[in-house]
């Protein structure tokens, strides 16, 4: 590895599986540490941020750990950060997954990049457009579009295209055409790649900087899943 | 658009693979580390692990291979059998499942999923169902009496003949020239009749939060006939979330079938662990047969 920085991954105490990132980056030689204290990420210089189970109950657990400001502050402060799941969908602005203690329509997030975060919504679609049924979780190995003549370092040595493996039933609506302009103003080089499922979502961002975040799980995405955490090692 | 997946099952007792023929006549086929790692290298989408230890005490030896086996498999691992509380739930998740079957225990205790699923999420929750059709007619009485002698331990010989008798039943029944009155749900390893409607179960274990059904028909199970192609449409039908179709792989066209019929996901045992296929020669068929699927 040309990186010998520790990987700080925020444990923010939501009940998620920590052990496959953990397993995937000791199999490529890298070494990781867990932190749910602010002081302890503040000084990471590479950080990963996974979550699982709802964003209501990721965004209760980062208010009372204290982690809102040392999250928004160090995903824009230039060092290597990649969310995964709905540790990137934090990042947004809103998203409409409440839970049983919260019982909100609109939940805030992070707020680092200005889109909201929705519910799959095919009850718009005509049934006859549609071929099969479509299922809610989007569940599976779906492939993943870079902008042509993207230079994103972590999908180097990545076919654009390939197949990553994904759980979920909210996501980013829409492509880099709907980005609005002041997230153009906020980040100039910012790029997103998307996946279909029937209609376009956001299923990476990239700051055009170090920052990060894949809607999908590269720590179950096989060999291309485990090159992208190559990738991130080697920032 | 996304890929349909294969899912090699392995299924493990006190720490080694073991594949039942309809749930009787075991026999040993390997190491379930080794062979996991074999599949995953082979293009499996997906990995399943049941547990089907007698004793609480030997399930050590599962939570081991699942470590072991996250260590060096970097595809999602689903684990079930004789999971029973929602601590069962979080010792599967802590030793490296991504998702955790249920099956018996959900039955007993509805609430169990919807306490694993506020626990952990939807995602993780998988409501595994063992059903089978209920009697209906001449032919599939016939086919319920042989499926009753076979669980009493019939030879191979014997089960051809039952085989052939399931096939023919689920080809009457798909040509609509025997009525069907369902499916019921059965627990213990396919012991035990719920007197459950496996299309009501189904329904109110997503409303309770399961994320992913995996539903196995014990008609088609080891007969190596297809999958039953009306239950896995009936199921897909009534509920939204994905459903993995087990039991009755034969060969790649089975795969197809069933993948086509609606499921998201077939699960492979003995033709796989017996070498009969590849998963490298379903993909490619499938592929020809414009399935999508991850290469």
């Amino acid at each position: 590895m040309t990186s010998s920085k520790e990987i700080c991954i925020i444990d923010y105490q939501g009940g998620g599986n920590l052990f496959s990132l953990e397993n995937s980056f000791q199999y490529l030689g890298a070494k990781t540490f867990r932190s749910s204290h602010a002081e302890e990420i503040e000084k990471a210089d590479k950080i990963i941020f996974p979550g699982v189970g709802s964003f209501a109950n990721a965004m209760r657990q980062i208010h009372k750990l204290g982690l809102a400001d040392v999250i928004t502050q160090k995903s824009q402060s230039g060092i290597p950060f990649l969310g995964i799941c709905v540790g990137m969908q934090v990042l947004f602005a809103s998203s409409s997954e409440s839970s049983k203690e919260d019982n909100l329509d609109i939940v805030d997030g992070l707020n680092v990049f200005e889109m909201p975060i929705r519910k799959f919504d095919f009850l718009k679609i005509k049934q006859a457009e549609i071929s099969e049924k479509v299922k809610i979780p989007h569940m599976g190995w779906n492939q993943v579009t870079l902008n042509e003549n993207s230079v994103n370092p972590l999908f180097k040595d990545i076919p654009n295209g390939s197949d990553f493996y994904f759980v979920h039933s909210y996501r980013a609506h829409g492509k880099d055409a709907d980005i609005s302009e002041s997230m153009r103003k906020r980040f100039p080089k910012l790029e997103v790649a998307q996946t279909n499922y029937i209609e376009d979502f956001v299923s990476h961002i990239w700051n055009g900087e170090n920052l990060f975040a894949c809607q999908f799980h590269p720590e179950k995405s096989s060999e291309t899943g485990l090159q992208l955490l190559k990738n991130f090692v080697a920032l | 658009m996304i890929s349909k997946r294969i899912i090699p099952c392995l299924d493990v007792d006190k720490g080694q693979v073991v594949k039942g023929v309809n749930f009787v006549n075991i026999q040993k086929a390997g190491d379930p580390v080794e062979l996991a790692r074999k599949y995953y290298e082979m293009g499996a989408d997906e990995l399943c692990f049941l547990d089907i230890t007698a004793s609480h005490e030997d399930r050590k030896a599962t939570y081991e291979i699942i470590k072991t086996t996250a260590k060096e498999v970097f595809i999602p691992l689903t684990v079930g059998g004789g999971v029973s509380s929602v601590k069962d739930v979080e010792n599967l998740l802590h030793a490296g499942a991504d998702k955790v079957g249920m099956n018996s225990g959900a039955v007993r205790n509805p609430t169990l999923i919807s306490e694993a699923a506020d626990n952990f999420g939807s995602q993780c929750i998988v409501l595994a169902v063992d059903v089978k059709r209920r009697p209906s007619s001449p032919e599939s009485q016939t086919s319920q009496r042989f499926s009753d002698t076979r669980r009493e331990g019939l030879g191979k010989t014997e089960l051809t003949g039952a085989s052939m008798s399931i096939s023919q039943n689920l080809n009457n029944t798909v040509d609509g020239s025997s009525s069907l009155l369902g499916w019921d749900v059965y627990v213990k390893g396919g012991r035990e009749c719920t007197g459950l409607d496996a299309l009501e179960w189904i329904k109110e274990a997503e409303q309770r939060g399961a994320g992913e059904i995996l539903l196995t028909s014990m008609d088609a199970d080891g007969s190596k006939a297809g999958y039953d192609i009306e239950l896995t449409r009936a199921v897909c039908d009534a509920v939204q979330i994905p459903v993995i179709a087990s039991g009755g792989a034969g060969n790649a066209d089975h795969v197809i079938d069933v993948l086509k019929a609606g499921a998201d996901a077939a699960l492979l045992a003995s033709i796989l662990h017996y070498g009969e296929t590849t998963i490298e020669a379903i993909k490619e068929k499938m592929h020809q047969a414009s399935v999508r699927t991850r290469v």
